[in-house]
């Protein structure tokens, strides 16, 4: 038999037995789909009789059991607002109502432990928090629930604050994100353990000659206005020099009783509420044992340089909001 | 807006309370019980903490409330300018120097136009330099 005579057999042969082939699948779909249909059928009969029973519903076969009885379970309507991370020994969450008055919990995955709220997507999926976050009253209300979980958690230990609207839809989600991040997570933690974060502002005082200078009759020649603008301009100046090297110093020293700090903006002067002009803003990170001497130290620069028209003003403890980044991270 | 100065403010003797009592700074709006600077809070929880993103994207700088109350918030300022938000530079209201600057000028321009009118001058042209030219 030549080889194109076997080719031509094996075509035919194929040819006949074709539509048994196509039979045989479109029976085996049938059957496949048929025990796909079936376990779902089953699923939905024990719900609905477990429900009529007054039972709760049992969870879905391929999830896999949660680790921890704390665990939420998300339905697709709800995010995780998560406020931060606490070491594991956390055994209760902290006694504090969080964003909206919900209740706190406990995330616990890869050896880490969140603390979270769940929320509805309808007020905190991304349209509707921008939203709500253009509107002040709402932005205050939501950051300082954020942070009084945070303040409220940091009694009990060491916190690593996340940011503001940090959301995730899902407890799976969670997961991933704490599994991946654990090595950043877990040495942040072992950083910020037993120390805090306090703040410390510098206001400036305008000087004497200032004030006098500012004190301009409205009859005021052109020259004596003109030269009165000048003083206080020059005043201003030397004031500032001067202020600079006395702000550097404080900023210096308070840093050698701290284990790091952190230089951020002077706020706006409306904003502070005060008629001085806000010279330092700075936040230290303190072992909790050094705070006593910290405050000593930030009283003490407060009296040395009361005469420079500088105020010092102290805040804290702070969950170390500062101090969870690092470049090295 | 004047805030009552809190005990911990440092100034020549004042005593600051036992080492337990949280230091607080008042400053937030009127009328709320919680005496911490709002400031504060947000220049923490808006622009610190842990850069992780979430699965809703919620770019804080993009909100508008940021562009116009941006005074409220100025830790992010940095922030803003890194992405182009800037256009406080030019608003008087909200830059200390220039705020000086910008009004001297205006009022040393209202000065020289009140005496040119005076004396019976012609208004100077704005590239003008220096003072008024006098006649004779």
């Amino acid at each position: 038999m030549s080889e194109a005579d076997l080719d031509r057999l094996i075509a035919r042969w194929a040819e006949g037995h074709a539509p048994d082939l196509i039979a045989r699948a479109q029976a085996g779909a049938f059957e496949q789909a048929c025990e796909q249909l079936r376990a779902r059928l089953v699923d939905a009969l024990i719900e609905a009789a477990a429900a009529r029973m007054g039972a709760t519903p049992r969870p879905e076969p391929e999830q896999p059991a949660p680790a921890v009885t704390d665990r939420p379970a998300t339905t697709s309507d709800a995010l995780l607002w998560v406020y931060g991370v606490v070491a594991a020994r956390h055994a209760e969450p902290p006694e504090r109502e969080g964003v909206d008055d919900r209740p706190v919990r406990l995330h616990r995955c890869a050896g880490m432990t969140a603390l979270v709220s769940e929320v509805p997507r309808e007020q905190f999926g991304k349209e509707a928090l921008s939203a709500r976050l253009e509107d002040l009253d709402a932005l205050e209300a939501l950051a300082r629930a954020h942070e009084a979980v945070l303040q409220t958690a940091m009694e009990a230990g060491a916190v690593v604050p996340f940011r503001l609207c940090t959301l995730y839809s899902s407890a799976e989600r969670l997961d991933a994100m704490l599994e991946r991040e654990r090595p950043k997570l877990a040495a942040t933690l072992d950083r910020l353990d037993g120390m805090q974060e306090w703040g410390v502002k510098a206001f400036l005082r305008a000087p004497e000659s200032v004030l006098a200078a500012d004190a301009v009759a409205s009859s005021a020649t052109g020259t004596e206005y003109l030269s009165r603008k000048r003083e206080r301009r020059d005043a201003v100046d030397a004031t500032r020099e001067a202020t600079d090297a006395v702000v550097a110093g404080i900023h210096a020293r308070l840093a050698e009783s701290a284990a790091a700090a952190v230089l951020s903006r002077p706020h706006d002067r409306g904003l502070s509420g005060r008629d001085a002009e806000m010279v330092l803003n700075a936040a230290y990170l303190v072992p909790v044992g050094g705070v006593d001497a910290f405050r000593s130290t930030v009283e003490t620069l407060g009296r040395r340089h009361d005469a420079d028209g500088v105020e010092l003003e102290l805040t804290g403890p702070w969950p170390a909001h500062h101090f969870v980044e690092t470049p090295e991270q | 807006m004047t805030a009552a100065i809190s005990a911990a403010t440092l100034r020549g003797a004042s005593a600051v309370e036992g080492s337990f009592v949280p230091a607080r700074s008042s400053g937030g709006l009127p009328g709320r019980p919680d005496t911490t600077s709002l400031a504060d809070i947000l220049e923490r929880v808006l622009d610190k903490g842990i850069v992780i993103a979430g699965d809703i994207q919620i770019n804080l700088l993009d909100i508008e409330l940021l562009t116009i109350k941006l005074r409220l918030l100025v830790a992010s300022v940095d922030k803003a300018k890194e992405m182009g938000i800037d256009w406080w530079e030019s608003d008087t209201s909200l830059s200390g120097d220039q705020r000086e600057l910008a009004e001297e000028n205006r009022e040393l321009r209202e000065r020289l136009s009140r005496l040119e009118e005076r004396l019976g001058l012609d208004a100077p042209k704005a590239e003008e330099p220096g003072g008024v030219r006098q006649r004779e």
